[in-house]
Protein backbone atom coordinates (compact mmCIF):
# COMPACT_ATOMS: atom_id res chain seq x y z
CA UNK A 1 0.00 0.00 0.00
CA UNK A 2 2.76 2.41 0.99
CA UNK A 3 4.67 1.43 -2.12
CA UNK A 4 1.63 2.15 -4.20
CA UNK A 5 1.05 5.55 -2.67
CA UNK A 6 4.70 6.61 -3.03
CA UNK A 7 4.93 5.50 -6.64
CA UNK A 8 1.61 7.15 -7.42
CA UNK A 9 2.73 10.47 -5.97
CA UNK A 10 6.06 10.29 -7.78
CA UNK A 11 4.45 9.54 -11.12
CA UNK A 12 1.71 12.09 -10.72
CA UNK A 13 4.18 14.82 -9.79
CA UNK A 14 5.90 14.14 -13.12
CA UNK A 15 2.57 14.39 -14.92
CA UNK A 16 1.75 17.61 -13.08
CA UNK A 17 5.05 19.14 -14.16
CA UNK A 18 4.35 18.23 -17.76
CA UNK A 19 0.84 19.57 -17.61
CA UNK A 20 1.82 22.93 -16.19
CA UNK A 21 2.89 23.98 -19.68
CA UNK A 22 -0.58 23.46 -21.12
CA UNK A 23 -2.56 24.41 -18.09
CA UNK A 24 -2.92 28.09 -18.92
CA UNK A 25 -4.40 27.50 -22.36
CA UNK A 26 -6.69 24.80 -21.05
CA UNK A 27 -8.06 27.01 -18.33
CA UNK A 28 -8.55 29.89 -20.75
CA UNK A 29 -10.54 27.55 -22.92
CA UNK A 30 -12.98 27.04 -20.07
CA UNK A 31 -15.62 29.55 -20.98
CA UNK A 32 -17.89 30.77 -18.25
CA UNK A 33 -21.08 29.70 -19.93
CA UNK A 34 -20.04 26.16 -20.80
CA UNK A 35 -19.73 23.32 -18.41
CA UNK A 36 -17.73 20.37 -19.71
CA UNK A 37 -18.64 17.00 -18.28
CA UNK A 38 -16.70 13.83 -18.84
CA UNK A 39 -17.62 10.32 -17.88
CA UNK A 40 -15.71 7.13 -18.23
CA UNK A 41 -17.32 3.77 -18.87
CA UNK A 42 -15.03 0.98 -17.73
CA UNK A 43 -15.05 -2.77 -17.62
CA UNK A 44 -14.87 -4.29 -14.17
CA UNK A 45 -11.52 -5.85 -13.54
CA UNK A 46 -9.96 -6.94 -10.29
CA UNK A 47 -6.34 -5.91 -10.53
CA UNK A 48 -3.65 -8.39 -9.63
CA UNK A 49 -1.69 -5.89 -7.60
CA UNK A 50 -1.68 -2.18 -6.68
CA UNK A 51 0.79 -1.39 -9.46
CA UNK A 52 -1.66 -2.56 -12.14
CA UNK A 53 -4.29 -0.39 -10.55
CA UNK A 54 -1.93 2.54 -10.58
CA UNK A 55 -1.12 2.08 -14.28
CA UNK A 56 -4.82 1.96 -15.01
CA UNK A 57 -5.49 5.15 -13.04
CA UNK A 58 -2.60 6.92 -14.76
CA UNK A 59 -4.07 6.06 -18.14
CA UNK A 60 -7.45 7.41 -17.05
CA UNK A 61 -5.88 10.58 -15.69
CA UNK A 62 -3.97 11.29 -18.88
CA UNK A 63 -7.02 10.70 -21.05
CA UNK A 64 -9.22 12.84 -18.84
CA UNK A 65 -6.74 15.67 -18.69
CA UNK A 66 -6.76 16.21 -22.45
CA UNK A 67 -10.35 17.39 -22.27
CA UNK A 68 -9.97 19.86 -19.34
CA UNK A 69 -13.43 19.08 -17.96
CA UNK A 70 -15.23 20.95 -15.21
CA UNK A 71 -16.57 17.72 -13.83
CA UNK A 72 -15.42 14.13 -14.12
CA UNK A 73 -17.93 11.42 -13.31
CA UNK A 74 -16.59 7.98 -12.54
CA UNK A 75 -18.99 5.03 -12.69
CA UNK A 76 -21.21 3.74 -9.94
CA UNK A 77 -19.37 1.06 -7.90
CA UNK A 78 -16.05 2.32 -9.30
CA UNK A 79 -14.56 2.45 -5.81
CA UNK A 80 -15.13 -1.27 -5.36
CA UNK A 81 -12.17 -1.70 -7.71
CA UNK A 82 -10.00 -0.51 -4.83
CA UNK A 83 -10.52 -3.88 -3.16
CA UNK A 84 -7.58 -4.87 -5.35
CA UNK A 85 -5.40 -2.86 -3.01
CA UNK A 86 -6.15 -5.18 -0.12
CA UNK A 87 -3.75 -8.06 0.41
CA UNK A 88 -6.28 -10.80 -0.34
CA UNK A 89 -6.65 -13.24 -3.16
CA UNK A 90 -8.94 -12.38 -6.05
CA UNK A 91 -11.17 -15.27 -5.12
CA UNK A 92 -11.68 -14.05 -1.58
CA UNK A 93 -12.49 -10.57 -2.84
CA UNK A 94 -14.91 -11.96 -5.41
CA UNK A 95 -16.69 -14.15 -2.86
CA UNK A 96 -17.05 -11.54 -0.08
CA UNK A 97 -17.04 -8.11 -1.72
CA UNK A 98 -19.48 -6.43 0.66
CA UNK A 99 -18.16 -7.79 3.95
CA UNK A 100 -14.62 -6.83 2.95
CA UNK A 101 -15.80 -3.35 2.07
CA UNK A 102 -17.42 -2.92 5.48
CA UNK A 103 -14.31 -4.15 7.23
CA UNK A 104 -11.78 -2.12 5.27
CA UNK A 105 -13.74 0.86 3.99
CA UNK A 106 -11.69 3.32 6.05
CA UNK A 107 -8.50 2.09 4.40
CA UNK A 108 -10.08 2.32 0.96
CA UNK A 109 -11.37 5.84 1.62
CA UNK A 110 -7.96 6.93 2.88
CA UNK A 111 -6.23 5.69 -0.26
CA UNK A 112 -8.91 6.99 -2.56
CA UNK A 113 -8.89 10.41 -0.91
CA UNK A 114 -5.18 10.69 -1.68
CA UNK A 115 -5.74 9.87 -5.32
CA UNK A 116 -8.79 12.07 -5.81
CA UNK A 117 -7.08 15.03 -4.13
CA UNK A 118 -4.19 14.70 -6.56
CA UNK A 119 -6.60 14.39 -9.47
CA UNK A 120 -8.65 17.44 -8.52
CA UNK A 121 -5.60 19.57 -7.67
CA UNK A 122 -4.15 19.18 -11.16
CA UNK A 123 -6.80 20.52 -13.45
CA UNK A 124 -10.32 19.37 -12.84
CA UNK A 125 -12.82 21.37 -10.81
CA UNK A 126 -14.72 18.44 -9.41
CA UNK A 127 -14.65 14.69 -9.49
CA UNK A 128 -17.54 12.44 -8.68
CA UNK A 129 -15.56 9.41 -7.67
CA UNK A 130 -18.23 6.77 -8.14
CA UNK A 131 -19.70 4.82 -5.28
CA UNK A 132 -18.55 2.10 -2.93
CA UNK A 133 -21.00 -0.68 -2.24
CA UNK A 134 -20.88 -2.39 1.10
CA UNK A 135 -23.84 -2.95 3.42
CA UNK A 136 -24.93 0.47 2.14
CA UNK A 137 -23.75 2.53 -0.82
CA UNK A 138 -21.29 5.39 -0.27
CA UNK A 139 -21.07 8.18 -2.84
CA UNK A 140 -17.68 9.86 -3.02
CA UNK A 141 -16.87 13.30 -4.29
CA UNK A 142 -13.82 15.56 -4.38
CA UNK A 143 -13.68 19.28 -5.11
CA UNK A 144 -10.69 21.56 -4.60
CA UNK A 145 -8.85 18.88 -2.69
CA UNK A 146 -11.77 18.36 -0.34
CA UNK A 147 -12.99 14.77 -0.02
CA UNK A 148 -16.64 14.10 0.79
CA UNK A 149 -18.39 10.80 1.49
CA UNK A 150 -22.13 10.34 1.73
CA UNK A 151 -24.31 7.29 2.27
CA UNK A 152 -27.54 9.10 1.41
CA UNK A 153 -29.74 8.10 -1.54
CA UNK A 154 -29.62 11.68 -2.81
CA UNK A 155 -26.46 13.71 -2.43
CA UNK A 156 -26.07 17.29 -3.72
CA UNK A 157 -22.94 19.36 -4.28
CA UNK A 158 -21.74 22.40 -6.24
CA UNK A 159 -19.13 22.58 -8.97
CA UNK A 160 -18.34 25.95 -10.57
CA UNK A 161 -21.68 27.34 -9.29
CA UNK A 162 -23.65 24.49 -10.84
CA UNK A 163 -25.77 22.51 -8.42
CA UNK A 164 -25.44 18.79 -9.05
CA UNK A 165 -27.05 15.77 -7.42
CA UNK A 166 -26.15 12.11 -7.26
CA UNK A 167 -29.34 10.04 -7.17
CA UNK A 168 -29.67 6.27 -6.97
CA UNK A 169 -31.19 4.90 -10.19
CA UNK A 170 -34.16 3.37 -8.33
CA UNK A 171 -35.34 6.87 -7.40
CA UNK A 172 -35.34 8.07 -10.99
CA UNK A 173 -38.08 5.76 -12.21
CA UNK A 174 -40.59 8.56 -11.79
CA UNK A 175 -40.40 12.34 -11.78
CA UNK A 176 -40.98 13.11 -8.10
CA UNK A 177 -37.39 13.21 -6.81
CA UNK A 178 -36.15 14.87 -10.00
CA UNK A 179 -38.84 17.56 -9.76
CA UNK A 180 -37.95 18.38 -6.14
CA UNK A 181 -34.29 18.64 -7.06
CA UNK A 182 -35.00 20.79 -10.10
CA UNK A 183 -37.09 23.18 -7.98
CA UNK A 184 -34.24 23.32 -5.46
CA UNK A 185 -31.93 24.57 -8.20
CA UNK A 186 -30.23 21.32 -9.21
CA UNK A 187 -29.40 21.37 -12.93
CA UNK A 188 -27.64 18.05 -13.33
CA UNK A 189 -28.38 14.59 -12.02
CA UNK A 190 -25.73 11.89 -11.88
CA UNK A 191 -26.68 8.26 -11.71
CA UNK A 192 -25.38 4.88 -12.81
CA UNK A 193 -28.07 2.54 -14.07
CA UNK A 194 -26.86 -0.76 -15.46
CA UNK A 195 -28.85 -3.82 -16.46
CA UNK A 196 -28.27 -7.40 -15.49
CA UNK A 197 -27.88 -9.84 -18.40
CA UNK A 198 -30.20 -8.19 -20.90
CA UNK A 199 -29.69 -4.65 -22.21
CA UNK A 200 -32.58 -2.81 -23.81
CA UNK A 201 -32.19 0.77 -25.02
CA UNK A 202 -35.84 1.53 -24.24
CA UNK A 203 -35.40 0.48 -20.63
CA UNK A 204 -32.17 2.45 -20.45
CA UNK A 205 -34.10 5.52 -21.60
CA UNK A 206 -36.65 5.22 -18.80
CA UNK A 207 -34.18 6.43 -16.15
CA UNK A 208 -32.32 9.72 -16.12
CA UNK A 209 -32.90 10.25 -19.87
CA UNK A 210 -36.65 10.30 -19.25
CA UNK A 211 -36.21 12.76 -16.36
CA UNK A 212 -34.24 15.04 -18.66
CA UNK A 213 -37.25 15.18 -20.97
CA UNK A 214 -40.03 15.42 -18.40
CA UNK A 215 -38.46 17.75 -15.84
CA UNK A 216 -35.91 19.64 -17.96
CA UNK A 217 -32.56 18.80 -16.44
CA UNK A 218 -29.17 17.50 -17.58
CA UNK A 219 -28.46 13.87 -16.75
CA UNK A 220 -25.30 11.79 -16.56
CA UNK A 221 -25.46 8.01 -16.55
CA UNK A 222 -22.11 6.44 -15.80
CA UNK A 223 -21.87 2.67 -15.58
CA UNK A 224 -19.32 -0.01 -15.00
CA UNK A 225 -19.87 -3.03 -17.22
CA UNK A 226 -18.74 -6.60 -16.88
CA UNK A 227 -19.21 -9.33 -14.32
CA UNK A 228 -19.28 -8.13 -10.72
CA UNK A 229 -21.28 -8.86 -7.57
CA UNK A 230 -22.04 -12.23 -9.15
CA UNK A 231 -23.95 -10.79 -12.10
CA UNK A 232 -23.20 -9.73 -15.64
CA UNK A 233 -23.82 -5.99 -15.92
CA UNK A 234 -24.54 -4.17 -19.18
CA UNK A 235 -25.40 -0.59 -19.87
CA UNK A 236 -24.43 2.55 -21.71
CA UNK A 237 -22.92 5.71 -20.33
CA UNK A 238 -24.48 8.87 -21.66
CA UNK A 239 -25.14 12.53 -21.02
CA UNK A 240 -28.75 13.52 -21.60
CA UNK A 241 -30.61 16.80 -21.95
CA UNK A 242 -34.07 17.95 -23.06
CA UNK A 243 -34.08 16.86 -26.69
CA UNK A 244 -34.32 20.41 -28.05
CA UNK A 245 -30.75 20.95 -26.83
CA UNK A 246 -29.34 17.91 -28.55
CA UNK A 247 -27.88 17.65 -32.00
CA UNK A 248 -30.14 14.96 -33.45
CA UNK A 249 -33.09 15.79 -31.21
CA UNK A 250 -32.66 12.38 -29.62
CA UNK A 251 -32.13 13.62 -26.07
CA UNK A 252 -28.52 12.41 -25.91
CA UNK A 253 -25.82 15.07 -25.86
CA UNK A 254 -23.25 12.29 -26.00
CA UNK A 255 -23.43 8.55 -25.53
CA UNK A 256 -21.62 5.30 -26.06
CA UNK A 257 -23.19 2.85 -28.43
CA UNK A 258 -21.62 -0.33 -27.09
CA UNK A 259 -23.30 -1.66 -23.96
CA UNK A 260 -20.38 -3.89 -23.00
CA UNK A 261 -17.29 -1.88 -23.80
CA UNK A 262 -15.04 0.72 -22.27
CA UNK A 263 -15.21 4.30 -23.52
CA UNK A 264 -15.19 7.97 -22.78
CA UNK A 265 -18.14 10.37 -23.06
CA UNK A 266 -17.59 14.13 -23.11
CA UNK A 267 -20.05 16.96 -23.58
CA UNK A 268 -20.20 20.72 -23.24
CA UNK A 269 -23.38 21.77 -21.49
CA UNK A 270 -24.74 25.29 -21.68
CA UNK A 271 -26.43 26.09 -18.42
CA UNK A 272 -27.65 29.52 -19.54
CA UNK A 273 -29.75 27.95 -22.30
CA UNK A 274 -31.32 25.55 -19.81
CA UNK A 275 -32.13 28.36 -17.38
CA UNK A 276 -33.73 30.32 -20.22
CA UNK A 277 -35.74 27.27 -21.28
CA UNK A 278 -36.95 26.61 -17.73
CA UNK A 279 -37.90 30.24 -17.19
CA UNK A 280 -40.09 30.22 -20.34
CA UNK A 281 -42.00 27.07 -19.40
CA UNK A 282 -45.52 27.73 -18.06
CA UNK A 283 -45.72 26.42 -14.51
CA UNK A 284 -49.13 24.80 -15.00
CA UNK A 285 -47.97 21.64 -13.23
CA UNK A 286 -48.38 23.37 -9.87
CA UNK A 287 -52.17 22.96 -9.97
CA UNK A 288 -51.72 19.17 -10.02
CA UNK A 289 -49.20 19.17 -7.19
CA UNK A 290 -51.67 17.95 -4.57
CA UNK A 291 -51.97 14.66 -6.45
CA UNK A 292 -48.25 13.88 -6.47
CA UNK B 1 -63.04 -4.25 -21.15
CA UNK B 2 -61.87 -4.07 -24.77
CA UNK B 3 -62.12 -0.66 -26.37
CA UNK B 4 -61.64 -0.09 -30.07
CA UNK B 5 -59.98 3.22 -30.97
CA UNK B 6 -59.72 5.09 -34.21
CA UNK B 7 -57.09 7.81 -34.33
CA UNK B 8 -56.68 9.78 -37.50
CA UNK B 9 -58.26 12.39 -39.74
CA UNK B 10 -62.02 12.63 -40.19
CA UNK B 11 -62.23 10.99 -43.59
CA UNK B 12 -63.49 7.68 -44.89
CA UNK B 13 -64.74 6.67 -41.51
CA UNK B 14 -68.15 5.23 -42.44
CA UNK B 15 -66.70 1.76 -42.87
CA UNK B 16 -65.73 1.65 -39.22
CA UNK B 17 -69.09 1.86 -37.50
CA UNK B 18 -68.06 -0.37 -34.65
CA UNK B 19 -65.35 1.94 -33.35
CA UNK B 20 -65.83 2.84 -29.68
CA UNK B 21 -63.78 6.00 -29.53
CA UNK B 22 -62.68 8.19 -32.42
CA UNK B 23 -59.89 10.69 -31.82
CA UNK B 24 -59.06 13.49 -34.21
CA UNK B 25 -58.06 17.14 -34.54
CA UNK B 26 -61.00 19.55 -34.47
CA UNK B 27 -61.54 20.74 -38.03
CA UNK B 28 -65.31 20.83 -38.35
CA UNK B 29 -68.37 19.16 -36.88
CA UNK B 30 -67.83 15.41 -36.55
CA UNK B 31 -68.58 13.12 -39.46
CA UNK B 32 -67.58 10.03 -37.45
CA UNK B 33 -69.85 7.21 -36.51
CA UNK B 34 -67.89 6.19 -33.45
CA UNK B 35 -69.70 5.83 -30.12
CA UNK B 36 -67.62 8.59 -28.59
CA UNK B 37 -65.86 11.27 -30.57
CA UNK B 38 -63.02 13.31 -29.17
CA UNK B 39 -61.99 16.33 -31.22
CA UNK B 40 -59.64 18.97 -29.96
CA UNK B 41 -57.19 21.75 -30.57
CA UNK B 42 -54.28 23.01 -28.49
CA UNK B 43 -56.74 25.05 -26.39
CA UNK B 44 -60.04 23.21 -26.20
CA UNK B 45 -61.38 19.66 -26.52
CA UNK B 46 -64.89 18.71 -27.65
CA UNK B 47 -66.21 15.34 -26.57
CA UNK B 48 -69.35 14.02 -28.26
CA UNK B 49 -71.10 11.09 -26.58
CA UNK B 50 -74.72 10.02 -26.94
CA UNK B 51 -75.81 13.31 -28.50
CA UNK B 52 -74.22 15.36 -25.74
CA UNK B 53 -71.31 17.67 -26.45
CA UNK B 54 -68.92 18.44 -23.64
CA UNK B 55 -66.37 21.21 -24.02
CA UNK B 56 -63.17 20.93 -22.03
CA UNK B 57 -60.67 23.74 -21.59
CA UNK B 58 -57.20 22.78 -20.37
CA UNK B 59 -57.93 19.33 -18.96
CA UNK B 60 -60.57 17.06 -17.47
CA UNK B 61 -61.28 13.52 -16.34
CA UNK B 62 -64.14 11.96 -18.31
CA UNK B 63 -65.86 8.61 -18.52
CA UNK B 64 -66.62 6.19 -21.31
CA UNK B 65 -69.00 3.43 -20.15
CA UNK B 66 -67.24 3.02 -16.81
CA UNK B 67 -63.70 3.60 -18.11
CA UNK B 68 -62.21 6.85 -16.84
CA UNK B 69 -59.86 8.76 -19.10
CA UNK B 70 -58.22 12.17 -19.22
CA UNK B 71 -58.05 14.80 -21.93
CA UNK B 72 -55.57 17.63 -21.85
CA UNK B 73 -54.22 20.48 -23.93
CA UNK B 74 -50.88 22.18 -24.50
CA UNK B 75 -49.84 23.81 -21.26
CA UNK B 76 -50.96 20.99 -19.00
CA UNK B 77 -49.76 17.97 -20.95
CA UNK B 78 -46.11 18.96 -21.05
CA UNK B 79 -45.74 18.04 -17.39
CA UNK B 80 -45.66 14.59 -15.76
CA UNK B 81 -47.83 15.90 -12.91
CA UNK B 82 -50.85 15.95 -15.24
CA UNK B 83 -50.42 12.24 -16.03
CA UNK B 84 -50.00 11.45 -12.35
CA UNK B 85 -53.21 13.37 -11.68
CA UNK B 86 -54.95 11.31 -14.37
CA UNK B 87 -53.65 8.09 -12.90
CA UNK B 88 -54.69 9.01 -9.39
CA UNK B 89 -58.20 9.59 -10.78
CA UNK B 90 -58.15 6.02 -12.11
CA UNK B 91 -57.86 7.06 -15.74
CA UNK B 92 -56.90 4.25 -18.11
CA UNK B 93 -55.75 6.39 -21.00
CA UNK B 94 -55.00 10.01 -21.80
CA UNK B 95 -55.74 12.00 -24.95
CA UNK B 96 -53.48 15.01 -25.46
CA UNK B 97 -53.55 17.86 -27.97
CA UNK B 98 -50.60 20.09 -28.76
CA UNK B 99 -49.52 22.58 -31.39
CA UNK B 100 -45.86 23.06 -32.29
CA UNK B 101 -44.04 24.89 -35.05
CA UNK B 102 -40.38 24.06 -34.59
CA UNK B 103 -39.24 20.57 -35.74
CA UNK B 104 -37.10 20.11 -32.63
CA UNK B 105 -40.05 20.98 -30.40
CA UNK B 106 -42.13 18.45 -32.33
CA UNK B 107 -39.55 15.77 -31.50
CA UNK B 108 -39.51 16.99 -27.91
CA UNK B 109 -43.28 16.64 -27.63
CA UNK B 110 -43.03 13.04 -28.91
CA UNK B 111 -40.29 12.23 -26.41
CA UNK B 112 -42.34 13.69 -23.59
CA UNK B 113 -45.45 11.72 -24.56
CA UNK B 114 -43.41 8.50 -24.53
CA UNK B 115 -41.84 9.35 -21.17
CA UNK B 116 -45.17 10.21 -19.58
CA UNK B 117 -46.66 6.96 -20.81
CA UNK B 118 -43.79 4.95 -19.33
CA UNK B 119 -43.83 6.58 -15.94
CA UNK B 120 -47.59 6.72 -15.50
CA UNK B 121 -48.29 3.31 -17.05
CA UNK B 122 -51.14 4.80 -19.13
CA UNK B 123 -51.89 4.65 -22.83
CA UNK B 124 -51.26 8.09 -24.32
CA UNK B 125 -53.02 9.17 -27.52
CA UNK B 126 -51.28 12.22 -28.86
CA UNK B 127 -52.58 14.55 -31.57
CA UNK B 128 -50.15 17.27 -32.59
CA UNK B 129 -50.59 20.08 -35.08
CA UNK B 130 -47.14 20.45 -36.57
CA UNK B 131 -47.20 23.44 -38.91
CA UNK B 132 -50.64 22.49 -40.23
CA UNK B 133 -49.86 18.76 -40.55
CA UNK B 134 -51.68 16.72 -37.97
CA UNK B 135 -49.51 13.98 -36.51
CA UNK B 136 -50.81 11.12 -34.41
CA UNK B 137 -49.06 9.00 -31.84
CA UNK B 138 -50.07 6.18 -29.52
CA UNK B 139 -47.69 5.31 -26.69
CA UNK B 140 -48.01 2.54 -24.16
CA UNK B 141 -45.95 1.15 -21.31
CA UNK B 142 -43.24 -0.72 -23.18
CA UNK B 143 -44.33 -4.22 -22.08
CA UNK B 144 -47.61 -3.72 -24.02
CA UNK B 145 -45.97 -2.93 -27.34
CA UNK B 146 -44.50 -5.22 -29.97
CA UNK B 147 -40.72 -5.64 -29.36
CA UNK B 148 -41.05 -3.31 -26.35
CA UNK B 149 -40.34 0.18 -27.64
CA UNK B 150 -43.48 1.62 -26.01
CA UNK B 151 -44.54 3.16 -29.33
CA UNK B 152 -47.61 1.72 -31.04
CA UNK B 153 -47.98 4.23 -33.87
CA UNK B 154 -46.44 7.51 -34.90
CA UNK B 155 -47.09 9.55 -38.00
CA UNK B 156 -49.84 11.08 -40.10
CA UNK B 157 -51.73 7.96 -41.10
CA UNK B 158 -55.02 6.87 -39.50
CA UNK B 159 -54.95 3.83 -37.26
CA UNK B 160 -57.38 1.49 -35.59
CA UNK B 161 -56.41 -0.46 -32.52
CA UNK B 162 -58.16 -2.48 -29.88
CA UNK B 163 -56.91 -2.16 -26.35
CA UNK B 164 -57.83 -4.06 -23.21
CA UNK B 165 -58.30 -1.53 -20.43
Amino acid sequence: MIFFRRSLKRELSKVTELLKVDRGSLWREKQKNRFRVLTYQIEYNLFRNPMDMFVFLSIILREIFRYAPNLVVLPRFFTNLFLSLLPFSKRKIRDNPFSLVEKYKDVIFEEYAEILKIFSSICISGIFGGTLKGSSEYAIFAIDEEFIISDKDVFTFNVDDVKIAYVKPELLKDFKVARKLQEAGVRMIITGESFVDEFNIWKAKSGVWARSQSVGIFGVNSVMVGRYFGKNHKGISFISAPSIFTKNNDGFVAKLNEPEKRGIVVADLYLDSLEEFLAKQPKTYKKYRSFT
Amino acid sequence: MNVKFYIGPQVGIYEFDDVDIGISWYENVPVFKANMIILGTEKVVHVFFEDVEEIVEDSAILDYRGVAFAVGTSNDVIYPEFFHYAKSNRAKFVVIYEKVEDPSWFMYSKHRAWVHSQESGLYVFSVVDFNGNIKYGVYSPYEFSDKNPGIIIEGGAPHILEVEL
